[in-house]
């Protein structure tokens, strides 16, 4: 295969490029930097594998829009087809390839993969595409990372599959080393190991869990037993300890039962005779001792009812003392208004006097009373006055407005006259104005003449206008025709009759056209001129008038003050006019209010005799009077009132002195004044309280007096009763025989007293019964109390440790049932082996990957390397002239370069250079061996940086011998001599508009 | 007389689910109690619709050595059905045959467990019997005969109804599971018979019913989708069979086809979107997503790193939700471009690869591991599956790792 051309529509910064590659297999494409040789190879790439995705396009689309259209083609040679052209462009057919194929045929890209041999982008660029990645860092390699370098170099094309072995192994051993601890998989196997030990321990207690469920059981039967047993001897002791309770009680009740037997029983004793006797004998004592009491405070009430003193007299006129008692306190009460009322009386009676008078009048009580007073009455006397009052005013209003109406009027006829005297005739006055008025149409007239003036600058201007025109119309229609005609006629001599013809044709033509088109300016001159005229004419006549106009500045001056004077004789007429129609209105009203005001008078009249009031002149008094006469009136109450109460007060005290007289006869004329008498009967009822009390207590302690000796006699009586019925006669036989009966029943107590006290210590009838028996047979005698509870502490004691037992494998019990330990554990150790299943996976992947390599690499080795090395050996000759020879790669996996001499070195002992070569040579013997139908073109981008001149030379040669067999792209910014078989492209680092070639024949236009 | 009753079986109590270590704590601890959780669920249900009875036929428990914790729950269950008098007839099956070590917790009264040979448990209410049942216990874990035929259907109930834990027969393939046939399930002529050991619920026939209920909860990401049970109500002639799901944890599977997505932003969201249909509103969801096709994200997918961070944002505080969709796995089986065949016959390094490849590839790959006595204790020997499964993975990790390190510069 072989480019051939290249034609970029628009790619990177190429737009519309087309390069010819030329018949020179080895094409040296050399530009500079930014130039671009890197898009170059990129779009070759692209035509021939595709586009790629979007992400590896970037760097191309920089400064582009969207839908940039993208692509080109590529005229390519190709074996046993001739020489097709590949278009592809991105946004057209999807970016795939179109074949124009030397026949015309177009097809698609399907014979592409074929001359491609399937090969895609990854695996062209791997073998036949190189640039200076490959050689970057080689430098600082160590000698056995170089080997392996050159070694994956001499595979792969690239230098990082022993990476990937190295990595494999590396993930492996991290996942699992046979002795390791940090490994993940050692890690997991050492926990499962925990793990599985812990399970182990749980299964055993799980084990364990049946065996404590039979433990239980049988510690559970076991410790019932031990308490039915324990109980049993508790039962027991608490026989023993009843027994011993009740052992004394059982013997002291024996005792007693054995001394009652032995004492006879009393007969007709009365029960309790001896405490009954006593009692009563106690009271009896204690009554007498009461009742001498009594007697003594008898007497002494007595004496005191005997002092006390009592005249029933007081008492018998009690309330008629008070009463009085009462009167007389109010009386002086009442004394301080008596006399205030008093006072208040001359005061009333003295004021009313100066009323009086001032009223002028005297007026009897039924008088005053006959007059009428009230708020309505004195309302509608105010109103009346009121009207009255605001009549008058109007009434003096109106005099003194018509006063003043007469003296205006007065004076108005005086100005009059005045002016009337000053004034010009009729005539003379008419011949003035005559004067003036024509004196105003002089100034209209200088008005209209400078007007005029104006009109005609105008005029004379349009007309120099006209002129100018008139003057241009002959030149145009003139000179045109005189151009015209000339030209036409030198056409007519020179033989073409047609042109001269019409030319002279147009040249009248266009004369005539222009003579008529100025035409309307000549009317316009004509109309202009006759206008003009007619000004003339009236600025003459104007100029003539303004001439023969008399000065009269006097007369204006003469008329504007007549004119004045007129004015203002005018004005006074009317005025005096106006006042005189006024000074009739004003006399007018006038009569009016004075009708008005005197039926308002007579209303006041008719209220006083309607009221029976004293009536004034003066109706404004009338107001005063009637406050007057009220007054008056209440005064004249007022004094009734104080008077009526006075008498009131004088009656009152008479009546008492009468009830005091009265009295004092009937407590016999002792005379005492009356507050005496009321202690006098204070002191009386006092006594008669006292008396009252004391009969009271009397009363009393004569009935207390009584009980007692009612009592006395009853309790003698019980005595004498007992007596009887114990069958003696005096006390000491009766107390004897008291104190036998005494002793038996005694005994009958204590035997009850006992059976009480028995039956609360041992209640059961039975258990009192085998107690008697107990206490008859000695049953207890060797029986100890610390013996019987020594049995049952230890009985406890057992109990207590089967309880333990009992609790504590309930509790393993209840620990195992509930604890999520086991479980967690085992659902622990599924997930664990689960994760270890997944590792060894992980691991048993990586390693079968290294293996997989190695064994290629071992493949490789054994069949392909030493094609390669030969290969490249030969290449390393070339390229170093001879200097090396020979490539060997020894059983230590390293690379030895043989010169011609025969001596060899190892990589470490290589020239940076010359480690650099032989990298080229790997890669070109690696392209060399790759078999393909058709050779591909090799691409090479600026691979040879570093090499030195004559390096560089060398190789240049090296490639033009390959290009022998194989079209070789060598693009670089380094400028380089021609050598044999090369040929120079020049990229230019601008695309200028001159590069375009546009080729019309080209398929794809 | 109308009788009601659920079905369910393989509840496999406590069992020890694989592959939780990536889980967090939360969603890993409620995986444990998962299936203890459908226990739970199965009694409230009971007890809430006040059904009859409940048939658990079989793989009640996880395996012989069956855990105490599992025998509490169960009867920590069994007596809140008690209190609710609900009754429960129960078989064990293959994983939790009567032989074994194991505790004997005394259940309660209301639990009949059906012993090793077939036998018929009646079922009495208002002095009638309405429910004959019949059913046997696996004695041992395998049972090669068939014992359905030893069923003998007595007609003085109402209603019959058969537990079966066992396979129908397939062939002529070896069946150790109590296999047997449809049609001798059908000249029974119950009216319901209620099989476990199949963890898909399928039905074998319409009328009458032959169900597996399927296991009650999903024991791995093999047992996707809804897991329960079936509540059943039977009146004379007329069946009312519902399946319930009731399982805690879902187990899903989706696979994503890479080719349209032009940027991980779209990716992520489509696969968002994945998560929300996917969402349980009672239940949890595990889901592993797998990647496949070929497209701009192909180079990318292929970085470990790329699908770790993916894999971490579809996590995102899923671990704090009640329904959380928790993406436990990622794998990705993005096309890479086999260059295989072509290799194959180039003269070349890849040529050599490819040549031995088969030498490689079929080998033993676990052989190193085994060579350590611990690791021997541990790891059971790989199947067939699993070893091929290493196989493609190399081959994938060689033909990756070839494309990005050495065709890419």
């Amino acid at each position: 295969m072989k480019l051939q051309s290249i034609y970029i529509e628009r790619f990177g910064q190429f737009r519309q490029y087309q390069q010819a590659l030329a018949d020179q297999p080895f094409l040296f494409i050399y530009g500079p930097n930014e130039a671009g040789k890197s898009t170059l190879m990129a779009f070759i790439k692209i035509i021939l594998f595709g586009f790629p995705k979007r992400s590896d396009m970037l760097p191309y689309l920089v400064g582009l829009s969207e839908r940039t259209e993208l692509g080109g083609t590529l005229t390519v040679e190709i074996p046993k087809w001739g020489t097709v052209v590949i278009e592809r462009y991105r946004y057209k057919n999807d970016g795939r390839a179109v074949i124009y194929l030397p026949d015309g045929q177009v097809t698609d890209e399907t014979p592409l993969e074929t001359w491609l041999k399937g090969y895609n982008r990854d695996v062209y660029e791997s073998i036949f595409s190189f640039n200076l990645d490959g050689l970057r860092g080689i430098e600082q390699l160590k000698s056995d990372q170089l080997n392996h370098y050159l070694f994956s170099t001499g595979m792969m094309g690239s230098a990082n599959i022993f990476d990937l072995e190295t990595t494999l192994e590396k993930q492996a051993s991290e996942l699992f080393r046979p002795y390791g601890k940090n490994p993940s998989i050692n890690k997991l196997l050492k926990r499962l190991e925990g793990l599985s030990k812990e399970l182990t321990l749980w299964s055993k207690k799980s084990e364990a869990y049946n065996r404590w469920q039979g433990d239980l059981s049988d510690s559970e039967d076991q410790l019932k037993r031990l308490i039915d047993e324990q109980q049993h001897w508790e039962r027991q002791y608490g026989h023993f300890l009843k027994y011993k309770a009740c052992e004394s009680l059982l013997i002291d009740y024996l005792n007693v039962v054995k001394e009652l037997e032995e004492t006879a029983p009393a007969a007709h004793f009365p029960d309790k005779g001896l405490q009954d006797y006593e009692n009563w004998h106690t009271t009896i004592v204690t009554l007498e001792g009461e009742q001498a009491a009594l007697a003594h405070r008898l007497g002494v009430i007595q004496e005191k009812i005997a002092s006390l003193n009592i005249d029933y007299r007081f008492l018998v006129n009690e309330e008629s003392i008070q009463s009085l008692n009462r009167e007389r306190e109010l009386l002086q009460a009442l004394e301080p208004e008596y006399q205030i009322r008093l006072e208040s009386l001359r005061l009333e009676q003295k004021e009313y006097a100066i009323q009086s008078q001032k009223l002028g009048a005297t007026y009897a009580g039924g008088q005053l009373e006959a007059i009428e007073t009230g708020l309505e009455i004195k309302h509608e006397l105010k109103e009346r006055l009121n009207d009255y009052e605001r009549l008058q005013q109007q009434y003096r209003a109106l005099e003194v407005a018509i006063e003043e109406k007469e003296n205006k009027i007065s004076q108005y006829q005086a100005t009059c006259e005045h002016y009337q005297q000053s004034l010009l005739s009729d005539q003379r006055f008419e011949a003035l104005e005559a004067a003036i008025n024509q004196k105003k149409n002089d100034h209209q007239l200088s008005q209209e003449q400078k007007w005029l003036e104006e009109q005609i600058r105008r005029t004379k201007k349009q007309e120099n206008t006209i002129r100018s025109m008139r003057l241009l119309k002959h030149l145009l229609s003139g000179g045109l025709l005189g151009v015209l005609g000339f030209v036409g006629i030198l056409l007519l001599v020179s033989g073409n009759l047609l042109a001269g013809g019409l030319l002279i044709g147009a040249g009248f033509a266009i004369s005539m056209f222009t003579w008529l088109g100025f035409r309307p300016f000549e009317g316009q001159s004509t109309s202009q001129r006759a206008e003009m005229e007619d000004l003339y004419r009236r600025l003459e006549q104007v100029k003539h008038t303004l001439a023969s106009a008399p000065e009269q500045k006097q007369m204006e001056e003469d008329y504007t003050s007549e004119k004045k004077r007129r004015d203002q004789v005018e004005r006074v007429k009317v005025q005096l006019q106006e006042e005189r129609a006024s000074y009739q209105e004003l006399i007018t009203r006038w009569d009016q209010v004075e009708k008005q005001r005197h039926q308002a008078y007579s209303k006041i009249e008719e209220w006083a005799a309607q009221h029976h009031f004293p009536m004034k002149e003066e109706a404004s008094l009338l107001i005063e009077v009637y406050d007057l006469i009220e007054d008056l009136k209440e005064r004249r109450l007022r004094i009734k009132h104080l008077q009526s109460q006075i008498d009131q007060y004088r009656q009152r005290f008479d009546q008492f002195e009468g009830h005091c007289m009265t009295l004092d006869q009937r407590l016999k004329g002792s005379g005492q004044p009356l507050s005496e008498l009321i202690n006098l009967l204070t002191l009386y009822k006092e006594n008669r309280g006292k008396l009252d009390q004391l009969a009271d207590s009397l009363q009393e302690l004569l009935e207390q007096r009584q009980v007692i000796e009612e009592k006395l006699q009853r309790y003698r009586q019980e005595c004498k009763a007992l007596f009887i019925l114990a069958g003696v006669e005096d006390k000491a036989a009766f107390q004897h025989l008291g104190r036998l009966y005494e002793k038996r029943q005694t005994l009958l107590k204590q035997k009850e007293a006992l059976w009480s006290q028995l039956q609360h210590v041992v209640p059961q009838k039975h258990i009192q019964e085998q107690c008697f028996k107990w206490l008859e047979s000695d049953y207890w005698a060797n029986t100890e109390e610390a013996i019987l509870l020594e049995k049952i502490n230890k009985l406890k004691k057992a109990s207590r440790e089967v309880q333990g037992r009992i609790a504590d494998l309930r509790s393993a019990i209840k620990q195992m049932e509930e604890t999520t330990t086991y479980a967690e554990l085992v659902h622990d150790e599924a997930e664990m082996r689960e994760q270890l299943k997944e590792k060894a996976k992980e691991w048993a992947v990586l390693k079968t990957a290294a293996e997989w390599l190695a064994k290629a690499k071992e493949a490789y080795r054994t069949t392909r390397l030493p094609k390669v090395l030969k290969q490249a050996g030969e290449y390393m000759k070339e390229m170093t002239a001879g200097d090396y020879v020979q490539l060997f790669y020894t059983e230590d996996e390293t690379f030895v370069l043989k010169q011609a001499k025969g001596q060899s070195f190892s990589l470490e002992q290589l020239s940076r250079g010359t480690k650099e070569q032989l990298y080229v040579c790997l890669r070109l013997a690696l392209a060399a061996i790759f078999e393909a139908p058709y050779q591909l073109p090799l691409l090479i981008d600026d691979g040879f940086v570093n090499f030195d001149e004559n390096r560089r030379q060398q190789t240049l040669k090296l490639l033009s011998r390959l290009a022998e067999t194989r079209q070789v792209l060598f693009l670089t910014c380094h400028d380089s001599e021609p050598i044999q078989g090369m040929k120079k492209l020049y990229l230019h680092a601008e695309r200028k508009v001159e590069d375009v070639r546009f080729q019309l024949s080209h398929p794809s236009r | 007389m109308s009788v009601t009753f659920l079905h369910a079986a393989d509840l496999h109590l406590d069992h020890p689910f694989k592959g939780q270590s990536g889980l967090p704590e939360t969603i890993r601890q409620r995986l444990r109690q998962s299936t203890f959780t459908a226990l739970d669920r199965l009694v409230t249900v009971a007890i809430q619709h006040k059904v009859d009875f409940i048939l658990l036929s079989g793989d009640v428990f996880d395996e012989e050595n069956r855990s105490l914790r599992a025998q509490v729950r169960l009867k920590a269950a069994f007596q809140k059905l008690k209190a609710a008098a609900i009754h429960v007839y129960m078989i064990h099956g293959n994983h939790d045959a009567l032989e074994g070590e194991w505790h004997s917790l005394a259940f309660p009264d209301n639990v009949y467990i059906f012993g090793p040979t077939p036998e018929k448990i009646s079922l009495q209410k208002d002095g009638e019997t309405l429910v004959n049942l019949y059913g046997f216990s696996y004695a041992t874990r395998h049972i090669k005969e068939n014992l359905v035929t030893q069923y003998k259907k007595i007609d003085d109930a109402d209603y019959h109804i058969g537990l079966l834990h066992g396979a129908a027969y397939e062939g002529d393939g070896p069946n150790n599971y109590a296999p047997f046939k449809i049609s001798e399930l059908l000249r029974m002529d119950f009216d319901y018979w209620a099989l476990g050991h199949i963890h898909i619920r399928q039905w074998l026939h319409r009328e009458p019913p032959i169900v597996y209920s399927g296991s009650l909860q999903g024991l791995s990401p093999r047992e996707t989708g809804d897991k329960g049970f079936y509540f059943i109500t039977l009146e004379g002639k007329r069946q009312e069979i519902v399946f319930i799901p009731i399982a805690d944890i879902l187990w899903e599977h989706v696979t994503v086809n890479i080719e349209k997505f032009t940027t991980m932003n779209r990716l992520i969201s489509e696969l968002d979107k994945i998560k929300e249909e996917l969402r349980h509103k009672d239940s949890g969801v595990l889901l592993r997503i797998e990647l496949t096709g070929q497209g701009e994200l192909s180079d990318v997918l292929r970085d470990p790193a790329t699908m770790e961070e993916l894999q971490d944002a579809l996590q995102q505080a899923e671990d704090e939700k009640e329904d959380f969709v928790w993406v436990y796995s990622m794998q990705n089986t993005i096309h890479v471009q086999d260059y295989a065949g072509q290799w194959l016959e180039d003269s070349h390094f890849l040529g050599d690869l490819m040549g031995v490849k088969d030498d490689v590839l079929n080998g033993d790959h676990l052989a190193g591991l085994y060579s350590h006595n611990t690791a021997r204790r541990f790891l059971s020997p790989l199947t067939a599956d699993e070893q091929a499964e290493i196989t493609d993975a190399a081959e994938r990790l060689i033909k990756q790792a070839l494309h990005k390190s050495i065709f890419m510069k």
